[in-house]
């Protein structure tokens, strides 16, 4: 589904990112964890196309992000770790924007915005103007927007920051949902439990580099995800 | 603090000008250097025209001995400049910023909050009136004998005119902010108040001017009517031409003005820069889920947006009141206008052959006023993640905002010209080549805009209006549109000594194509690029 081959972004002389792989199939929830300036954010915008990256390759279903960026946008969606959504439309205006720009059926959009919107609680709230909206709020409305193109690759950075533990729940389930639909999903967290409980695999980048990855227990064997992060952060160091 | 706060808010109208938003590094040298002799040069022309207009009025004042009656009237003029540059911004400057509940959470004192704010508005004011005044002085200077006090003091009162400039704008900025906070966010009636209480201000003013200028003959009946009806000014013209007394009192007055509006504002500031946009009610939602067209979407998008910021609206859309605003005023006085263009006619041949050669640079010259598309860039802030991360050709995006520039301004710019068309008695054709000629040049300055905002782009802004008013694009495309028009009404009126005047309209015609085209071919090749690595 993804793959990301020896991606290296600078910013000046200083690697943010630096020879960075990795391999994120169908039906997988892929963490990614490191430390704040690690390169998470910076991996991830790459993967989405908007932040230009200088080697590397990045596809997306074997289509490259670089070369071909529309046909990658279609196929995912992204939410950042602090969504700033158009504070001039209601909810449901954004919604509909969004569904507009990835073409989706009346019927179709309807039914999904009912549906997720139902599930976070936040029907009532859709005709509220979106700079009226909490924090928590823009992280549902981003979540709804996120799947409402039924998207084969979900991208978000840090998604729990601000969710309810109500809201988190449901994430989590829906993420589930989409994995075994035969999506997949790649997130950064910092919240070492949730990735731990949640992820088939797990990435950690430290300084911009790959240090361990793989399936749970081929990162973690017998330890907590917290002590290895902790070990191989000492370690590295 | 107050020293940090002050710096902060003055760096965010400038720092623009010499930081690369895009790359957070100094502007080159070369390029802020040249930057700023364009910008010299347009306020220069400008200033030019003010320093004509205050030289032909202070030989018959000052000749007449009555030095404090030039600089009383030049005053009221430098007022009302200083008030047009600012008014619009200090609703939005003092009270919209977004950093300020950030900065209300801190340990600093609202008021020490309130006076940096009101900074910004006081060094919008100088620039604007000191824009009048400067020539006025230069022009005093010339005309009358110097000594030490009528040079100093009329450099003074350059400070204390800002002073009470940015006393008048407060307090009109206070009145839409306390409205505003009423109306719940609701931009159109911003709008609407904001645009009573300027038209308020100015009905006010022309009618003070239009009474002096009924007895502007009469210099001594003048200087009585502004003796008794306006001390201010009065008091202001006598200490600008030397008076200790007057200068004492005047600046007394002024800071005292000041000291009580500091005071009436810090009352509500917290109140009022901390209003919510909630309705505070769960609404029903009746959607309408009908899928539109992604070119609608867009285009949608961009109204919404620009529907939606006040200040965006008043800054860069003012020109599109005043269009359809000038054309009723001039079908109410078509009778009067028509009785006056025989004796254009018949006295001034010359100028009236080039009334259709000058009137579309004139048009051109209003139009320019609308910088919508040198902000629409900047104003995706901090949601710029979305359209890219949407799978959207930046071209649609770029072409969403050329077209809601150009569908805005082609109506009303239209309206105008047919208007004036037939009020002025222009030939159909000559109409006709107007309109077509006002049509590109809509397209060119849209296309303009956007590569300028393209070149200077800014997403970290924290008060909306560093963007509408005081960015770098808003103020190359607005002031080099207006001087690319003044030099296209000579440039015409000197084609059309050697050409008939449909061959001067076709000769506007093609360069403002050119101007398109060109400009066109490097959004959809240069401007898609930089947009999508923004």
């Amino acid at each position: 589904m993804l793959k990301i081959e020896h991606l290296t972004k600078k910013y000046g002389d200083k690697k943010a990112v630096d020879d960075l792989c990795l391999h994120i199939h169908p039906g997988e929830i892929y963490g990614f964890i490191g430390h704040n300036g690690a390169g998470k954010t910076t991996t991830l915008k790459s993967v989405v196309g908007i932040l230009a990256f200088d080697e590397g390759v990045i596809t997306i279903d074997g289509v490259s992000i670089k070369e071909n960026p529309l046909k990658c946008k279609q196929m995912l969606a992204y939410i950042p770790d602090n969504p700033d959504l158009y504070d001039y439309m209601t909810g449901i205006k954004y919604l509909n924007f969004i569904a507009d720009i990835f073409e989706i059926p009346s019927e179709v959009r309807k039914e999904r915005i009912e549906k997720y919107a139902a599930v976070f609680e936040l029907t009532d709230d859709l005709a509220q103007p979106i700079s009226a909206y909490s924090h928590g709020m823009k992280q549902k409305l981003a979540i709804i927007a996120a799947w409402i193109h039924s998207p084969k690759l979900i991208l978000m950075d840090e998604p729990f920051v601000g969710l309810d533990p109500k809201a988190s729940h449901i994430l989590k389930e829906m993420m589930h949902e989409h994995c075994e639909n035969g999506g997949a999903i790649f997130f950064s967290t910092h919240v070492l439990e949730v990735a731990e409980k949640l992820c088939d695999k797990v990435a950690i980048i430290k300084s911009g580099k790959l240090i361990k990855s793989g399936t749970m227990e081929e990162v973690k064997g017998d330890e907590s995800l917290e002590e290895v992060f902790l070990e191989l952060g000492e370690s590295e160091a | 603090m107050l020293k940090t706060l002050i710096k902060k808010q003055l760096l965010e109208i400038w720092q623009t000008y010499f930081i690369d938003k895009k790359t957070g590094k100094a502007r080159s040298k070369t390029g802020t250097i040249l930057f700023f002799v364009l910008l010299a040069m347009l306020f220069l022309g400008l200033g030019f025209a003010f320093y004509s207009m205050a030289g032909g009025i202070g030989v018959a004042i000052l000749g007449a001995g009555m030095n404090w009656l030039y600089f009383a009237l030049m005053g009221l003029l430098s007022m009302a400049l200083g008030v047009f540059g600012s008014v619009f911004n200090t609703y939005a400057s003092v009270y919209l910023p977004k950093d300020n509940e950030q900065l209300l959470s801190l340990p600093i004192p609202e008021r020490k909050l309130l006076f940096a704010r009101l900074t910004g508005v006081y060094s919008t004011s100088l620039m604007y009136s000191a824009w009048v005044w400067i020539p006025v002085m230069i022009a005093y200077w010339v005309i009358v004998p110097v000594n030490a006090l009528n040079i100093i003091f009329p450099v003074l009162m350059t400070f204390v005119i800002a002073l009470f400039v940015t006393v008048l704008s407060c307090i009109l900025g206070w009145v839409v902010a306390l409205i505003a906070s009423k109306a719940k966010g609701k931009s159109f009636i911003t709008l609407f108040l904001s645009l009573a209480v300027f038209a308020l201000y100015y009905f006010v003013y022309f009618k003070i001017v239009g009474a002096l200028g009924k007895i502007v003959n009469h210099i001594a009946e003048l200087g009585n009517t502004v003796k008794s009806w306006l001390h201010y000014s009065y008091l202001l013209g006598k200490a600008s031409d030397g008076d200790i007394l007057s200068m004492l009192l005047v600046t007394g007055i002024t800071l005292v003005l000041a000291v009580l509006c500091f005071l009436v504002l810090s009352k509500t500031f917290t109140k009022l820069s901390t209003v919510s946009v909630s309705s505070g009610k769960k609404a029903k939602v009746t959607a309408d889920y009908t899928k539109k067209p992604i070119k609608t979407a867009l285009l949608n998008r961009e109204y919404k947006h620009f529907t939606s910021v006040s200040t965006w609206m008043l800054n860069g859309g003012f020109g599109l009141l005043l269009l359809p605003i000038g054309a009723v005023a001039l079908l109410i006085k078509s009778g009067a206008i028509r009785e006056l263009l025989p004796e254009i006619a018949a006295e001034i041949p010359e100028l009236y052959a080039l009334l259709p050669v000058l009137f579309p640079a004139a048009v051109c010259l209003i139009l320019s006023v609308n910088a919508i598309t040198s902000v629409s860039v900047s104003m995706e802030g901090k949601t710029l993640w979305q359209l890219q991360s949407l799978p959207l050709d930046p071209w649609e995006i770029l072409h969403a905002k050329e077209n809601m520039s150009v569908q805005l301004n082609v109506y009303p710019a239209i309206f105008f010209v047919l208007v004036c068309g037939t009020v002025l008695r222009f030939h159909w054709w000559e109409t006709a080549l107007i309109c077509v000629s006002v049509w590109f040049y809509i397209w060119a300055i849209s296309d303009f805009g956007l590569f300028l905002n393209l070149k200077n782009p800014n997403f970290s802004w924290t008060n909306v209006a560093s963007v509408t008013k005081q960015s770098m694009p808003v103020v190359v495309s607005m002031f080099g549109g207006w001087a690319f028009c003044i030099v296209l009404g000579f440039g015409g009126a000197f084609l059309a000594k050697v050409a008939p005047v449909w061959a001067v309209l076709c000769a506007y015609i093609l360069l403002f194509l050119v101007l398109w085209l060109a400009l066109h071919m490097w959004l959809k090749k240069k401007g898609t690029e930089i947009f999508a690595s923004l």
